[in-house]
Order: C-alpha cells, then sequence, then structure tokens
C-alpha cells in the first residue's frame, strides 16, 4: 500500500499541487525507506532534464548567458577590494601591527557590507539584447543612453526611441520583455513583477507565475494580471491591445473596472469609453491584402489633407541622441499595421510592397518593417532602401516596389526573411537633410504560395 | 593602462575556461539542484549561485578534484541555506522533505557524467505522438495535471500516472544513450 500511495503522492508532488496534509503524508513515507528517495530523486531529476528540454526560456544558450552575465565584477566590490588589496600591500611598520586586529575587523566590516549589498542588491532584470535608440533612467533620475547587453537593472524607465531601436529585458527566473519601436516601459522595484507601459509596444513571455502572485502589466487604460502567458501589448494612451498567444491573461479596463479574461489565441481592446462592452474576441484570420488608411494608420510623422483620400503622412524629425558618436537626425513616418481593427497581416515570399509618396530633393529612402512570429512575440526589424536621384516634388509623386524578398534583416539572429511573419507597423525615413519625405499610400499585397507544377 | 570595468588577459581566460565548465556541467547541476526538492521556479537561479560561488571561489578549487562534485557541494550548501531563511522567502518545496533529500543526496558517491540536452531530446523525439503532447504541454507550456485532465479528456490522475511512466522511460532511454555524448547542450 505505502508504494502505491507514495507514488500517488509523488506524482501529485510534481504535476499537480499537495494539501498540507499530503506533504506530511510524502516526507513519512520517504522517511521510511531510503529506497523512496533514490525514486523521488530520479523523477525529480529527469523531470528537470525535461523541463530544460522542452521550454525555450530555459535551454542552455540561455542559461549559460544569464550566468555569465552574473559574473561580471560589481563596481561597489571591485572597489572595496581595490582599497583593500592596497592596504594590504602597503609596508608594514611595528606601529600598525597593533592595528592589525582592528584593520582585519575593518576588512570583514567591508567584505560584509559588500556582500550584503550584492546579495540584497541583487538586479531586477537584465537586459539582454539591445538595437537603437534606447535609454535608462533609473530611480535616481539619471539618464543612461550608452546601454549594452548584460547591463542589470533595477527599478526605473526604458525607452526605446527610434524605429529601428528595441531592447530584450530579461527577469532572473525567465520571464522576458521585448520592447520595439517608440516605447516607454517602468520598471517596477518592489515585491511583485510589475511593469507600466505608457506608450508603444511590448511583448513578453511569462513562464508560470507563483500561485498568487501574477506578473501586473499596467498601461493608462488597463490593467494586466499574468500568470504564464506569450503576449503582445500595445497602447497609445487612450487605448490598450491586448493580444494573447499563450496562456490566459485577466484584463481590468481602468475607466469603468470592468474585467474579462483573454484566453489564447483572443484579444481584447480597452479603450476609455466605458460604454462599450469589455469582451474577448477571437484574433481574426490572417489578412493578405493590406492599404494603409491615414489619420487612422498614423504612429509617427504629420498628417496633413493632401491629394489621396486619407491625405498623406510628412516624415517628422526625431533626434536619436543614443546615437554614436554623436546624435542622428532622422526624418520618419511610421504607419501602424496591427491596430485594433486590422486582422493580422502575414508576408509571404510572393508578397509585394508598393509605397506612394514625393520627396522635395534627391535622397535615399529607407523603408522598414517590424515583425511578429505568428501568433508570437517579436520576431525582428527588416529594411530595404532606394535612392531617388531627381527631385520629383509633389507633383512628380514616386512609386516604389518593394518585393518582400528583397528586405534584409536588421541583425543577424531574426530569421533572414520576413516572409512567414506578422506585419506589425513600417516606416519611411531619410537621414539628416529634411528631404520633404511624404508618404501618400503603402499597399501590400501578398499572393497565395502556389507550387509551379511546369517548373518540376 | 586597464580601464576601469576592462577584463585583464588572465580575467579572460578565467572567464573563458569558467563558460565552458558551466555549458558542460549546467544541465545535471540543475537536475540535482531539483533533486532536492528545491521550488521549480528557483532551480535556475540557485544553480547559477552555485557557480557564482565556484567562479569566485576560483582560487581554491584543486584542480586534481572533481568540478562536477565541488560544485554540487557547494549547490547542496545553497539549498541548506534556505532552511535557515524565513519561510516566505524559502526557495524550496517543503523544509523536511528538503532536509531528507539533502542527507539522501549527501551520501551519493559520485556525480552522474555531464548531460548534453540533445540526448534528453533525442529521447523525447522517440515517444509515441500523444505522449510527445502531453510532455510538451506539461514541461514546455507549464499546464498542470488537472488543466492536462480537461485538455486531452482524460482524468487528473490518469495524466499524472501517464507523465511518472514517461519520466521512467526517458531516463531509460538517456541513461543507455548518454555516454559519449558531450555536453554542449
Amino acid at each position: 500500500m505505502g508504494d502505491r500511495r507514495f507514488e500517488d503522492l509523488m506524482a501529485g508532488m510534481l504535476d499537480d499541487e499537495l494539501t498540507p496534509e499530503e506533504w506530511v503524508e510524502l516526507v513519512q513515507l520517504v522517511r521510511e525507506a531510503p529506497e523512496r528517495q533514490r525514486q523521488l530523486q530520479a523523477h525529480l531529476e529527469t523531470a528537470e532534464w525535461i523541463a530544460q528540454a522542452e521550454n525555450e526560456l530555459r535551454d542552455s544558450p540561455r542559461f549559460v548567458a544569464a550566468t555569465l552575465s552574473r559574473t561580471e565584477q560589481d563596481p561597489f566590490v571591485a572597489g572595496v577590494k581595490a582599497r583593500l588589496d592596497e592596504t594590504a600591500s602597503m609596508p608594514r611598520r611595528p606601529w600598525r601591527r597593533r592595528l592589525k586586529v582592528a584593520s582585519v575587523a575593518i576588512a570583514a566590516l567591508f567584505l560584509a557590507l559588500a556582500f550584503w549589498l550584492t546579495w540584497f542588491q541583487q538586479p531586477l532584470v537584465r537586459i539582454i539584447e539591445l538595437n537603437g535608440s534606447v535609454q535608462w533612467m533609473g530611480d535616481g533620475g539619471h539618464l543612461e543612453t550608452d546601454l549594452k547587453p548584460g547591463r542589470a537593472l533595477g527599478g526605473g524607465t526604458l525607452e526605446s526611441l527610434s524605429v529601428d531601436s528595441w531592447a530584450v529585458l530579461e527577469y532572473r527566473e525567465g520571464t522576458t520583455i521585448t520592447v520595439a519601436g517608440s516605447s516607454k516601459l517602468t520598471v517596477v522595484d518592489g515585491p511583485t513583477k510589475e511593469v507600466r507601459l505608457g506608450h508603444g509596444r511590448l511583448s513578453a513571455s511569462v513562464p508560470p507565475q507563483p500561485t498568487g502572485k501574477p506578473m501586473l502589466v499596467h498601461t493608462p487604460t488597463a490593467d494586466l494580471e499574468i500568470l504564464g502567458t506569450q503576449l503582445n501589448v500595445e497602447t497609445d494612451g487612450s487605448m490598450t491591445l491586448v493580444n494573447v498567444n499563450e496562456g490566459r491573461v485577466r484584463v481590468t479596463r481602468l475607466v469603468d473596472g470592468s474585467v474579462v479574461e483573454v484566453p489564447a489565441d483572443y484579444q481584447a481592446v480597452a479603450t476609455v469609453d466605458r460604454h462599450t462592452e469589455l469582451r474577448a474576441s477571437q484574433r481574426p484570420d490572417h489578412a493578405r491584402v493590406w492599404r494603409s488608411e491615414f489619420p487612422r494608420d498614423v504612429q509617427y510623422g504629420q498628417w496633413q489633407p493632401g491629394p489621396g483620400d486619407g491625405g498623406e503622412l510628412r516624415a517628422a524629425p526625431l533626434l536619436l541622441t543614443c546615437w554614436r558618436p554623436k546624435p542622428l537626425l532622422i526624418y520618419v513616418a511610421t504607419a501602424n499595421v496591427a491596430g485594433k481593427n486590422s486582422p493580422p497581416l502575414l508576408l509571404n515570399a510572393n508578397g509585394r510592397f508598393r509605397v506612394r509618396g514625393s520627396l522635395d530633393s534627391p535622397a535615399e529612402v529607407v523603408f522598414g518593417l517590424t515583425m511578429h512570429n505568428p501568433r508570437g512575440g517579436f520576431a525582428g526589424k527588416y529594411v530595404a532602401s532606394k535612392k531617388f536621384e531627381a527631385a520629383r516634388g509633389k507633383d512628380e509623386p514616386f512609386d516604389w516596389e518593394l518585393p518582400v524578398r528583397t528586405f534584409k534583416p536588421l541583425e543577424g539572429t531574426f530569421p533572414a526573411s520576413p516572409a512567414g511573419l506578422e506585419l506589425v507597423d513600417c516606416w519611411c525615413l531619410t537621414v539628416r537633410e529634411n528631404h520633404g519625405l511624404t508618404v501618400r499610400s503603402i499597399d501590400l499585397q501578398c499572393k497565395e504560395e502556389t507550387i509551379n507544377h511546369e517548373d518540376k | 593602462m586597464q580601464e576601469p570595468g576592462e577584463m585583464s588577459a588572465s580575467d579572460a581566460k578565467k572567464r573563458a575556461e569558467f563558460e565552458l565548465l558551466v555549458v558542460e556541467h549546467h544541465v545535471q547541476l540543475r537536475a540535482f539542484v531539483r533533486s532536492m526538492a528545491v521550488d521549480p521556479d528557483w532551480v535556475d537561479d540557485i544553480a547559477q549561485e552555485a557557480f557564482l560561488t565556484a567562479y569566485r571561489a576560483w582560487a581554491s578549487f584543486d584542480s586534481s578534484r572533481d568540478f562536477g562534485k565541488w560544485l554540487r557541494g557547494i549547490a547542496a550548501n545553497i539549498v541548506r541555506n534556505e532552511l535557515r531563511k524565513d519561510a516566505r522567502r524559502q526557495r524550496i518545496l517543503h523544509t523536511e522533505l528538503v532536509e531528507l533529500m539533502i542527507e539522501h543526496q549527501t551520501k551519493e558517491e559520485e556525480p552522474p557524467e555531464p548531460l548534453a540536452l540533445k540526448v534528453v531530446r533525442r529521447c523525447l523525439g522517440k515517444l509515441p505522438r500523444e505522449s510527445r503532447e502531453l510532455v510538451r504541454a506539461r514541461y514546455g507550456d507549464g499546464h498542470s495535471a488537472p488543466e492536462l485532465a480537461t485538455r486531452f479528456g482524460l482524468s487528473a490522475n490518469t495524466v499524472r500516472q501517464r507523465l511518472a511512466r514517461i519520466r521512467l522511460q526517458i531516463r531509460q532511454c538517456v541513461e543507455s544513450g548518454a555516454m559519449g555524448v558531450t555536453a554542449n547542450g
């Protein structure tokens, strides 16, 4: 009877939850027979092997990188150590011997203080990936623009400033948060895992959280409670769009306190309008055709009435202060694609963009894309560019065709092509000078991929 | 002159050697930490602390000794220290069970050979489709047995029994196939 009961309790411990009485019973059974300790050890070890192999957040490269990043010398400890080394190398004089005991005591005190500080000031999060203009303002209000992967952070605000910038933060237990494009994220230093998305987008992969301690994401219009999931959140201050890819998220609309549970493959929009129902709706199927509609899709730039139906979007200046060796001025127009009213757009290798617009003077124009994994988080950024030699002005607009195949990833770690990924936003920019870049429309056509039997 | 924060050549060498050891030992060290009934959410954290302690105490390590065994000793001490903490801050599942498991673990004579995750993945790949899905949902997505019971149309008890059987199969497969495979993850 003992072994059958032991196996039941062991399985309960590994894959479910035990009551306090069951814990007592399990401990008693383990205490009775050393063989049961071996059995339990084997199941726990094997469960751990499988978890490492199956959970991508715990795979080898990630664990090794996280461990190595923690070996970086803490500046305070290094400083104290240097002072102690300096003291130790001083020539000893007889009268100093009397102070030997006191010196050792002081050194021990310093080391204890250093240990205490490193132990209790362990970083909340670390930057594990970074690109473009990203800045950090810690609790003391000091602004840092020269961030690097591996940098440990406490509470403070991270801002991704440009269309081509992104940053990935990782908590010690494996939760990752990616902010991309123009986004502002405050990491709260407190007993619960908590962030505030002021504006912009985040993707979060959250491993199962301890019971009763969900991760919290706040936006200007909603509070999100997350127990373990992959989700994407977007907010512009007046609405929050939540797309849940895995797991389940509880969304509370701040304007009236209404609550909805959003399961996997569903989305919810929390606005400031209390008269519409807050509900979870299934994410629409992928679309393969899209046309910009201004001003609805304006994310960055100056919208103005113009020749097209919806007017036109003029590139606006953006000073990238984090650029090295000196700040870079760009003129950029960004269109939001994956908005609350649009189905997700899946690019394929046959896809073609068509950008219509104008330039006041010759310039190289960069056209870029932000992509998510299908039903997943941030996947990468891609660009293509073209030199427009003739200054055409508004009377002679350009008409630029860009096959999806021509886009290149901004980072070697991204998939080689945006084909097969979901389009989130796209942008057009010129660098340094204002060439009067204006976008009238952006079209995307992705024909179905077919096998041409004649080619076989 | 060395800039503040810049690594000396000896530091760089030490770090490179250390990286190899992390790659080689991390799978089994994490399994060891888990086997002392540490809360699964804190396994990686404690394993990292063990590596960091080893890194800082590098000078005191006798290279003729088994690094894996030394590392396990450090990890066992870290888990032992958990027992002295306030209950709310403990990173373990159950105090008495941890005491028993540490006692059992420290009696073990030799640590196992380093293990590569590809061996585990290869064994997982041999499972029948339904078992594979069950494992993925449990260990990849983190669903508990009652949640899986609803999803797979089984009772929670059946799910737990199947997962226990799968663990035994995987262990057998890993133990028969791990020999001679380098631990590169």
